[in-house]
């Protein structure tokens, strides 16, 4: 290593230019100019996650703490393979008695080059797997002739060991997706043939996220309801802002990380509240500062021998905590009420002409509003027949423990909590000036039409209602009933979650699994809070009207599009399959290699991760940086690629995909799949190699059920399709069990 | 006998037999080949816990009732060789330091019990968590509540196995193999240590019972029996063992390395009662310290290096759960200072407190991310960077220096390898050199079939 500490002075002098020092290293390790993609790349991959995680650093986060100077990769490639050199140097010596980089390289390149095929003993184990799955027996082999063997082995290693899975992965992803589109085309066909109700209009409307999760959700709430109609659009809702809640300490993006949001927008409590809400944030503040004291100075030599002393305390809590995650955590809410910001508002509307983070600058104006109105309300074709409340509902996750918490939220708004967005869009839509501006382009909102705004948490199934204050009396009462049809819908959707996590056990009742999740949710020790979007595998786009009632299992990204609104350029579709494709596509694929590769491309079990850097995790004491998912997290999913069933015609699709590099880049590098569905006739279209061709049904059948739970119930693993039959509004039995919630605050 | 003294017995014998009651149970059905179930090896295991903590309640009430302050609980000799006057005596003793140690080591093992029911559900290796799991706790209640060396020394190797095998849980992966291993060689050292200290002991006072040794009153009154000498020799090698098991300088290596395992078992093993077990032996023979000073001022000395070295090292470490690790270390080496100045009833309070905080710290340390958001939430800002009062005193280049210290860990593990292993790697490999050049002169050929076969491709040669 001798030269090394010279080398590095220039770095401390500061005449140093990483793009000058790489030329060199890679000069002096003799690469070519065709092998330096190859040299660069193994250099940069070779301390696992880190050099990705430089560059979203350097490039992507700005609102980091401490973000990445521009150039920071560079330098970091610079040093790498200036340690590089001196290793190889150093091995050099070792192993062939010289330091010249160039003899090495040499030497280790004719070492290399003496490799391979299978081994003699690799060859033997494939042979004897074949004769044992054929049932060969020792006399045939032995009288096997020599130019009979050569073809064996000749045809054994023709079909590598690549294709041969590469062939049984093409026969799995077939079978989900032969039985998908066939009940795809069967269920919309009864779906068609239903009698048409007679009053188009819903009792009330319900948009969630396109997210898997919600589908169960959707699902058991028109069960519950069947008078209620739900929709979907990515949970951002079209509101890409920098938010800042009242009890945050900064803004962070709340949109799909491919957008860079320009809006900014705090929650701040009401005018009459302002005191009130000082006084707690004062109090906060003090607790914070005597958390971090304590915190901080427990690692310290003073500081900690004070905590270290008086640390029996500590056990109180600890102990309720893991006894009894649930009730220590409602304790630990009831007290956090003296610190909780009062009664908000959003600071939604700017006065200053450009958006930005001064105070004036906050929020919209009243026309960039009503795009986004809009805009939303044709993405999920809703532009007549308003039934008088809709329902936004945000969502995101909450789960203790779990460095992957952001993972397990709304992938739409970057990571985070999705309500603020759905608050956000609900006090758009309400406002009359923006209506009146929507009316100027032909949607008609009348006046008795509301917003509500709302968030579900996905771990513990909890709702919240945003600004319920504003609510015009009238009505109240079918909110109150929207309240209870959403009630008994998180108990059944909990109940169905519950029917794979095997701690839960199979008998629960829809109240027993709500308070099950709820557990899960607050609990320490729980590697599981849940399973996210594991079993991912299908996107629908398209009316609701066809997919209604039928049984997923969680599995599909439900995307509302309305063919019948659209223009012939299909720009509402596009629009929606710009976003849609590349999430999908990007959730599903981080499954896929998460699942296929657990150690590789995923991060191994969650159980020794440690939390390095506040950038991630590493394995145990020392590790690479793991970015991928945990097999946790995995374990019950089915790497498939991600099937996208689009209702509008094949030459619309085409058009999409030649006219959008992103879209194409994902549907003819065959990273999904793609298939196209006309709901007046029921048939499918499949997109191979570039064309559509029609899809033949290869079964006729479909389960149909009464309810849900009538078929899922008993069941832990994987579900096939179902129709669950339209039926009237079922008695409410689990009603009592299930508590009411407090609403209108904030969290 | 009386009523108490049967009582006594009883509630006594409960303790220690409810543990080893566990270990058997869980052992067994693995190896006649039928493993429990998650649900009933977690109830076993929450059952074994409460009869041991009960019976031991039981038995503190009893004693501050009728002001009894010293309950030994005799279990006879297991082994007892008259010609060569050996005895393996089994005693247990319930008294003021002891009945607090078993209290922690009964609650910290409860709830980390309860924690991992849950963390390790539908893991492939929970009944061999928990199998290792009944080992530890079976070793902590021996070893807090060992009335004799030999019968501590049994609790102690029980702990240092469990310890250590835990380490290497995830024995499918290279590191933690590795690292467990690491771990075990040093405790072994330690144990060696230990094994010589009680020996001599035997010698001097012809048993190993901590009384004799102390020969009047009970803990933390009693005075030696044995000459300030015979006190250094038996007190240094206790030193040794004590610093290897508590990771003390330059022992202090293993303890990052022991982060491998799944993070309950860092928590209560390393972060808790393991690393606490060396400074409790230290506090059990207290009173020879006060026999030589040199001793003492030798246990001092140690408690201060490895604070300061904890402290500094503790202070740059990236990760959270080895910077929790280095903390601890700061902490039990404090808690060594306070046994050499004779506070021994503050050193006592400092291992129930800290052993609790720590474990709190440990189990909870994944959720860093959102504590540090929610802290920054509650403060409106971002985290205050408070400046120390020795980066002021400290001049650059010394700052650097230190750093440098920290982040390598003190080079310890450099050291070790390179002083202490290599040389003995180095004498052996002559002897085997000798050997092979032997035994193919006698044999007349090539002795060796195994110099030919090639390396394992990922064989590097080389331990980490």
């Amino acid at each position: 290593m001798k030269g090394l500490r010279e080398e590095l002075q220039a770095i401390l002098t500061g005449d140093f230019d990483p793009l000058t020092s790489i030329a060199n290293s890679l000069e002096m390790l003799g690469v070519e100019e065709q092998d330096l993609e190859k040299n660069v790349c193994s250099s940069l991959l070779a301390l696992r996650g880190w050099t990705g995680m430089i560059w979203q650093m350097e490039s992507e986060a700005p609102w980091l703490p401490y973000p990445a100077p521009e150039g920071t990769l560079n330098e970091y490639l610079a040093i790498r393979l200036i340690l590089e050199r001196y290793a190889i140097s150093h091995f050099g010596q070792i192993q062939f008695g010289t330091k010249d980089l160039q003899e090495i390289r040499q030497k280790a390149e004719l070492l290399s080059a003496r490799v391979k095929g299978p081994t003699l003993k690799q060859r033997t184990y494939t042979v004897f797997q074949l004769a044992q799955v054929n049932g060969w027996t020792p006399e045939q082999l032995l009288s096997m002739t020599q130019p009979q063997w050569a073809c064996l082995i000749e045809e054994l290693e023709a079909f590598s060991s690549q294709e041969r899975r590469r062939i049984l992965h093409l026969a799995y992803e077939r079978h989900y997706r032969v039985s998908t589109l066939d009940a795809v085309a069967i269920h919309s066909k009864r779906r068609h043939e239903l009698p048409r109700k007679p009053n188009t209009k819903p009792a009330f409307m319900a948009i969630f996220c396109i997210d898997d999760r919600e589908e169960s959700f959707r699902r058991h709430l028109e069960e519950v309801d069947p008078e209620c109609e739900t929709a979907s659009a990515a949970g951002f809702f079209a509101v890409a802002m920098y938010y800042q809640g009242a009890d945050h300490a900064h803004y962070r993006p709340l949109c799909p990380n491919i957008i860079t949001p320009k809006h900014y927008v705090r929650e701040e409590p009401l005018f009459s509240a302002i005191d009130v809400s000082e006084r707690r944030a004062q109090r906060r503040r003090n607790i914070g500062r005597f958390n971090h004291r304590v915190h901080a100075s427990s690692r310290t030599m003073i500081g900690g021998w004070f905590t270290g002393v008086f640390g029996a305390i500590a056990t109180f809590p600890m102990v309720a905590r893991i006894m009894a995650p649930r009730l220590t955590s409602k304790i630990r809410q009831s007290m956090e009420s003296f610190v909780r910001p009062p009664a908000t508002e959003l600071h939604i509307e700017r006065s200053a002409p450009e958006p930005g983070s001064d105070p004036e600058s906050l929020g919209y104006s009243l026309d960039e509003m009503a795009g986004i109105v809009i805009r939303i309300l044709q993405d999920i074709g809703l532009i007549k027949d308003f039934p008088p409340l809709v329902v936004f509902f945000g969502h995101g996750s909450s789960s203790l423990n779990n460095p992957h918490e952001s993972a397990y939220n709304c992938g739409a708004c970057s990571g985070g909590r999705g309500g603020p967005n759905a608050r956000a869009f609900a006090t758009m839509a309400n406002d009359p000036r923006v209506r009146k501006r929507i009316a100027e382009k032909g949607i008609l909102l009348p006046d008795d039409v509301r917003f509500v705004g709302a968030y579900h948490n996905t771990c513990n199934d909890h709702v919240e209602y945003y600004d319920l204050d504003l609510l015009p009396r009238s009505l109240r009462p079918l909110f109150r009933r929207i309240e209870k049809s959403v009630n008994e819908t998180r108990a059944r959707n909990a109940h169905e979650r519950a029917r794979r996590f095997e701690s839960a056990p199979l008998d629960l009742s829809p109240a027993a699994a709500l308070e099950h999740v709820e557990q899960r949710a607050e609990d320490l020790s729980q590697a599981r809070p849940e399973y996210n979007h594991a079993t991912n595998a299908l996107v629908f786009v398209g009316r609701r009207e066809w997919s209604r009632g039928l049984f997923i299992d969680r599995r599909v990204f439900l995307t509302s599009y309305d063919p019948g609104i659209d223009d012939e350029n299909v720009s509402i579709l596009t629009r929606i399959l710009q976003a849609a494709i590349p999430v999908c596509a990007g959730i599903s694929l981080e499954y896929y290699f998460s699942t296929v590769d657990t150690e590789g491309y995923g991060c191994g079990s969650k159980l020794p991760h440690n939390v390095a850097s506040m950038l991630g995790v590493m394995t145990g004491a020392a590790s690479d940086l793991r970015p991928g998912l945990s097999q946790q997290m995995v374990e019950i999913h089915e790497p498939m690629r991600i099937l996208f069933v689009i209702e509008t015609t094949p030459e619309k699709m085409l058009g999409i995909i030649a006219a959008n590099p992103g879209i194409a880049l994902l549907v003819q590098g065959n990273w999904v799949q793609l298939a196209v569905l006309d709901a007046e006739t029921s048939t499918i279209q499949k997109y191979v190699n570039g064309q559509f061709e029609p899809y033949l049904m290869e079964s006729h059948q479909l389960p149909e059920v009464e309810t849900s739970m009538e078929w899922y119930r008993g069941h832990r693993d994987h579900l096939g399709f179902a129709s669950i039959a339209e039926g009237t509004p079922p008695s409410m039995t689990t009603d009592n069990a299930v508590p009411h919630l407090e609403k209108g605050g904030p969290s | 006998m009386s009523w108490l003294d049967s009582t006594f017995y009883i509630l006594g014998t409960a303790v220690v037999a409810s543990p080893a009651i566990l270990l058997a149970l869980l052992g067994l059905s693995t190896l006649v080949g039928r493993p429990l179930s998650e649900a009933s090896t977690s109830r076993l295991t929450q059952a074994a816990v409460l009869f041991s903590l009960i019976p031991a309640l039981g038995i503190l009430v009893l004693m501050l009732a009728f002001g009894i302050r010293y309950v030994p609980v005799e279990l006879g000799n297991w082994v007892n060789i008259p010609e060569q006057e050996f005895h393996f005596h089994l005693k247990f003793v319930f008294d003021r330091l002891s009945i607090p140690f078993l209290l922690l080591s009964c609650i910290l093992c409860g709830v980390v019990g309860e924690f991992t029911r849950r963390y390790l559900h539908r893991e492939e290796g929970y009944g061999r968590f928990f199998l290792f799991y009944a080992v530890f706790f079976c070793g902590m209640v021996i070893s807090s509540l060992a009335g004799t060396i030999e019968t501590l020394f049994l609790g102690w190797e029980m702990v240092g196995l469990s310890s250590a095998l835990l380490v290497a849980y995830f024995h499918e992966r290279e590191n933690p193999v590795r690292n467990g291993q690491r771990v075990w060689s040093i405790y072994r050292l330690s144990d060696a240590a230990f094994l010589i200290a009680a020996i001599t002991m035997h010698h001097l006072t012809g048993e190993g019972d901590f009384g004799g040794l102390m020969s009047s009153g009970v803990w933390p009154a009693g005075t030696s029996a044995i000459n300030a000498s015979q006190a250094l020799l038996v007190g240094s090698l206790l030193l040794v063992a004590v610093a290897g098991k508590s990771a003390l300088f330059p022992f202090s290596g293993w303890l990052p390395r022991a982060m491998e395992g799944p993070t309950p078992s860092s928590a209560i093993f390393y972060g808790a009662l393991s690393v606490h077990l060396g400074v409790y032996l230290l506090l059990r023979v207290s009173p020879i310290l006060e026999s030589s000073f040199t001793l003492k001022i030798m246990v001092i000395a140690l408690g201060i290096i490895s604070a300061t070295c904890g402290a500094l090292m503790s202070r740059v470490q990236s990760d959270i759960k080895v910077s929790l690790a280095y903390a601890s270390l700061t902490q039990v080496g404090i808690i060594v200072v306070e046994i050499g100045l004779g506070l021994r009833y503050l050193a006592l309070i400092h291992i129930l407190g800290h052993a609790s905080l720590r474990t709190m710290q440990l189990l909870r340390a994944p959720t860093l991310l959102r504590d540090y958001n929610e802290l920054e939430n509650q403060m409106g800002s971002r985290l205050p960077q408070r400046k120390s009062i020795w980066s002021r005193m400290v001049p650059g280049s010394v700052k650097k220096w230190l750093y440098r210290f920290g982040f390598d860990r003190g080079f310890m593990d450099v050291a070790l390898d390179k002083w202490v292993v290599q040389p003995f790697i180095s004498l052996f490999r002559w002897f085997d050199r000798l050997e092979h050049r032997t035994t193919d002169i006698i044999s007349k050929e090539s002795s060796r079939e195994s110099d030919n076969i090639d390396l394992h491709p990922e064989s590097t040669g080389r331990a980490a």
